[in-house]
């Protein structure tokens, strides 16, 4: 008894759990979307930008102008770039076209022969009207009439494999795509055409029509594969047609293959379940949603048959031919992807948010021209290979190339470069964009050193601190701002040898006296002496000079990052003799600097990257000479021929030797007028480029065989005008602490350009110390 | 669908003059199931969605069986009786075969008829 009840007590228990647990679950089940379903999601819009492409044509395809087809796949944006599915060909399997229509006869290819496959003849005139509807919505022209379709530049093939009901066979409709693989210039095949039925594996699939399965199958393995679309079909059925689930099993289809499904955005058609979701009409992606996508397709206007007019239609047959067009859009656009690769981009940027991320309905989203025909990841330049894909390609990202001009030369770079461009490419499935080369490019200006901070701060006494020591072994000299070691210069006795940081150590630049009065600036003051292929200016400029004697000497010089070796012989024969003082006094200098990985100081890096070892071979000329005991003349001339270094896959491909230039011409007058009072006037025309070009080899064209060509832009660096800069300077001591400083300073042709303004600065400064 | 028309008096013959049937690209009345529209001051506006070329004014009355999801759905007059007081016609909707191939779009069967002194008859929709 005791036995009895118990086990009566335990199979009660175990009853009493069953009802927890099934109270707790809730039921459950397999699978499912991942949403609330249809309509219970947010709509997102994407960003139609192409403002100057929206016209009433392009709002001519909806019910009104709010629901436009093209609106919500943001065509208009593809079309800014460029985007028009020029050059691409689309077939339309279907009940043929209306190619007499005036709104798309531009764009029918003439009726290839056969192309009739339900009568066998070569006429694929549309009987019943759907496919002239469905070439419409594809290509429809441009042309401020009636619509226009989504890749309205695009070529139509027209194919009549159904009959004047709407009815196909597996006969008529595989023997349309087993001509289409004869015509290789077909790059899309659209299907607005299925089977309503289910197939779970590639021979149940084909077992519902093995011409079409086998045909498209073919179609798939060219060695340039035909990208086909299929419609997903209307039962409202959560699995799409059987053309579609054959997607599902069979590798080679799927990757150039899409099933499409409809959304509804007239919110006045009974099919709509919310503005934008999927239409009720519309099967799901279901089980190929990897290979799916959601286009508009309630309520689309497009062609007649009958007549030059328009009509309404509704159906993924409308939404799968939107498609068609958008992947003509970006086949056009990227010319370096295969067929797979455009499919890949059109999936992988549809809208996926909100309402359109349950990837049950939806597949990959609602298609998205406008970030379909942008970049994914980031673009990047390519290293000078040619193979986009070979394992020793290398890219850069973009920001890592650039090239700064030297004043010398940038006003002709900046015009050599006036709308040229080059590719770069996508990180992402490497599709190749077109970029502006002057991007890359930027200016170096003389202009902008003589802004009216500068100018005042030449005049300005600096808050120096200047130490000087002197014995036996030389004299050291130094110069202190706050805390800042501005510069030093060390001599031995006889300037034998002399070292200097921020200092020229030139014998004949640091003899300019009474010039150095003039200038509290000694960059300023004495620059237009300084070697101009002795690049200072770094803040870490060093320099070394050996004078055996006072009519030779050697000079070297290297700076921040050791990036510049440089090297004069200076000759100063007139002090062979005793007549210098009659003569004047004159410096001749040979010399050569080395520059790494730049060349004139030009900056570059990336794919426009110079080699290790540019080099300037240079030679100058310094003069001066006392006029009297209180007028001095200088003047300093160099001129020098520079060697680029190629680095290696550099789009520098090779250059000539490039003449350069500079001069200096000067006079100085101390005790002008009245004691310490000194007046100096200056003519400097800055380092310019003479003569010379480089030669840019840089990629212009891809093709889908991932293939890149590269193309020789010459440019040439000379500019097209000459600066030259005035200086009127006048300086008088006052007192032992107070001073008056005038200046007029005139420059014209700034950065060597004739588009530069004339500047003229004038600037009075007093001080007095207390 | 069977529409049944009952007269007042016994069914007579009715003469129908015209009958049309085909589909059409879009849905041509609200009630998008089987459905009747009788010539009224929309009708016209009804036939312009189907073709508006289609002007033979003589047509009264508009049958539709609603959207259907592919092309090969069509709408038949099979049959006409006459018992007292009624008159049944019998309409037939032609379906496509089992995994035929056919467009992918919507398309709205329906038959368009004139039927003689049709304003006598009171219509009702019946399904088979």
């Amino acid at each position: 008894m005791v036995k009895y009840l118990f086990n009566k007590f335990k199979y009660l228990s175990l009853l009493i759990s069953f009802l927890l647990l099934a109270a707790c679950g809730g039921g459950g089940g397999g699978g499912g979307s991942a949403g609330g379903g249809v309509g219970t999601g947010t709509i997102s819009a994407c960003s139609d930008t192409g403002t100057d492409y929206q016209t009433s044509e392009y709002y001519y395809g909806g019910v009104a102008s709010g629901d436009s087809p093209l609106q919500k796949v943001c065509a208009s944006a593809a079309y800014a770039r460029g985007a028009t599915g020029n050059g691409i060909q689309v077939a339309v399997v279907d009940t043929g076209v209306h190619d007499g229509h005036s709104d798309i006869d531009g764009n029918i290819v003439s009726f290839t022969n056969g192309s009739d496959t339900v009568n066998s003849d070569n006429d694929a005139s549309d009987d019943e009207g759907h496919g002239s509807h469905v070439a419409g919505i594809i290509a429809a022209e441009k042309n401020n009439d009636g619509i226009h379709g989504v890749a309205y530049n695009a070529d139509i093939y027209a194919f009549k494999a159904l009959d004047s009901s709407g009815s196909g066979t597996d006969t008529s409709l595989g023997n349309a795509l087993g001509l289409i693989e004869n015509i290789g210039a077909i790059d899309i095949i659209n299907n607005s055409w299925g089977t309503n039925a289910d197939c779970s594996s590639a021979s149940a699939c084909r077992a519902l029509g093995s011409t079409v399965y086998d045909n498209w199958e073919d179609l798939s393995q060219l060695s340039t594969p035909k990208i086909t679309v299929f419609a997903a079909g209307n039962d409202g059925e959560s699995q799409p047609s059987a053309e579609c689930q054959t997607m599902a099993y069979n590798s080679d289809i799927n990757a150039v293959s899409v099933c499409v499904v409809a959304t509804s955005h007239y919110t006045g058609s009974s099919y709509n379940v919310a503005d934008g979701a999927l239409a009720s009409f519309s099967n799901h992606c279901g089980k190929v949603s990897a290979y799916c996508i959601a286009a508009p397709g309630d309520y689309l206007w497009s062609l007649r048959h009958d007549s030059n007019g328009e009509k309404f239609g509704s159906g993924t047959s409308m939404a799968a031919p939107m498609v068609s067009g958008g992947l003509a859009l970006i086949m056009q656009e990227f010319s370096s992807l295969t067929p797979s690769q455009v499919v890949s981009r059109l999936l992988t940027t549809a809208n996926d948010s909100g309402e359109y991320s349950q990837t049950s309905y939806y597949g990959h989203g609602l298609m998205n021209l406008n970030a379909a025909t942008a970049a994914i990841a980031k673009l990047q330049t390519i290293n000078g290979s040619n193979l986009l894909d070979d394992p020793n390609t290398s890219y850069y990202d973009l920001a890592d190339s650039s090239f700064l001009s030297s004043a010398a030369f940038a006003n002709a770079i900046n015009s050599s470069l006036n709308g040229k461009t080059l590719e770069v490419y996508d990180s992402f499935d490497r599709a190749n964009f077109k970029v502006k080369v002057s991007d890359f490019f930027g200016s170096g200006s003389y202009i902008s050193k003589n802004t009216i901070q500068n100018h005042l701060s030449r005049l300005e006494p600096k808050q120096k601190i200047q130490n000087s020591h002197k014995n036996h072994f030389g004299s050291f000299n130094y110069e202190f701002e706050g805390d800042y070691l501005k510069s030093s210069l060390f001599q031995t006795p006889e300037n034998f040898i002399v070292l200097g940081y921020n200092q020229s150590t030139n014998n004949f630049e640091n003899s300019i006296d009474p010039l150095s009065s003039f200038f509290n600036d000694s960059e300023f003051g004495n620059k237009y002496l300084v070697n101009p292929y002795f690049y200072v200016g770094s803040g870490e400029d060093y320099f070394m000079s050996f004078n055996p004697n006072n009519s030779f000497g050697i000079d070297t010089f290297t700076n921040q990052n050791s990036s510049d070796y440089g090297l004069s012989l200076n000759f100063s024969p007139f002090l062979l003799g005793s007549d210098h003082n009659i003569v004047g006094d004159l410096q001749v200098v040979l010399g050569t600097n080395y520059e790494e990985n730049k060349f004139l100081n030009s900056v570059s890096s990336g794919v426009f990257a110079t080699g290790e070892m540019s080099n300037t071979n240079f030679t100058g000329l310094k003069y001066k000479k006392n006029i009297s005991n209180e007028i001095t003349f200088v003047g300093s001339g160099y001129t020098g021929y520079t060697y680029i270094d190629k680095a290696a896959n550099s789009y520098i491909d090779s250059s000539s030797p490039i003449f350069t230039s500079s001069f200096t011409l000067g006079l100085a007058k101390s005790d002008f007028l009245k004691e310490k009072q000194n007046i100096g006037f200056f003519i400097n025309q800055p380092q310019r480029v003479e003569n010379g070009n480089i030669n840019l080899r840089l990629p212009s064209s891809s093709n889908r065989d991932r293939i890149v060509t590269y193309s020789d832009l010459r440019v040439d660096l000379e500019p097209d005008a000459r600066q030259l800069n005035l200086d009127l300077i006048f300086n008088k001591e006052i007192t032992e602490t107070s001073n008056l400083s005038a200046n007029f300073t005139h420059i014209k042709n700034g950065d060597h350009s004739s588009a530069s303004e004339s500047q003229n600065f004038i600037s009075l400064y007093y001080k007095k110390t207390f | 669908m069977i529409i049944i028309l009952t007269k007042s008096t016994i069914a007579q013959n009715i003469f129908l003059n015209e009958l049309y049937c085909n589909t059409n690209n879009i849905k041509l009345l609200n009630d998008d199931t089987n459905s009747i529209s009788i010539k009224d001051n929309n009708f016209q506006t009804i036939i312009s969605k189907i073709d508006k070329d289609l002007s033979n004014k003589k047509y009264n009355l508009l049958v539709s069986v609603g959207s259907r999801p592919s092309s090969g759905y069509n709408l038949e007059l099979s049959k006409s009786k006459i018992k007292k007081d009624k008159i049944y016609l019998y309409f037939n909707e032609i379906k496509p075969e089992k995994n035929s191939k056919g467009l992918t779009v919507l398309t709205h069967p329906f038959c368009l008829l004139h039927i003689q002194n049709l304003r006598e008859y009171k219509i009702k929709i019946k399904k088979n």
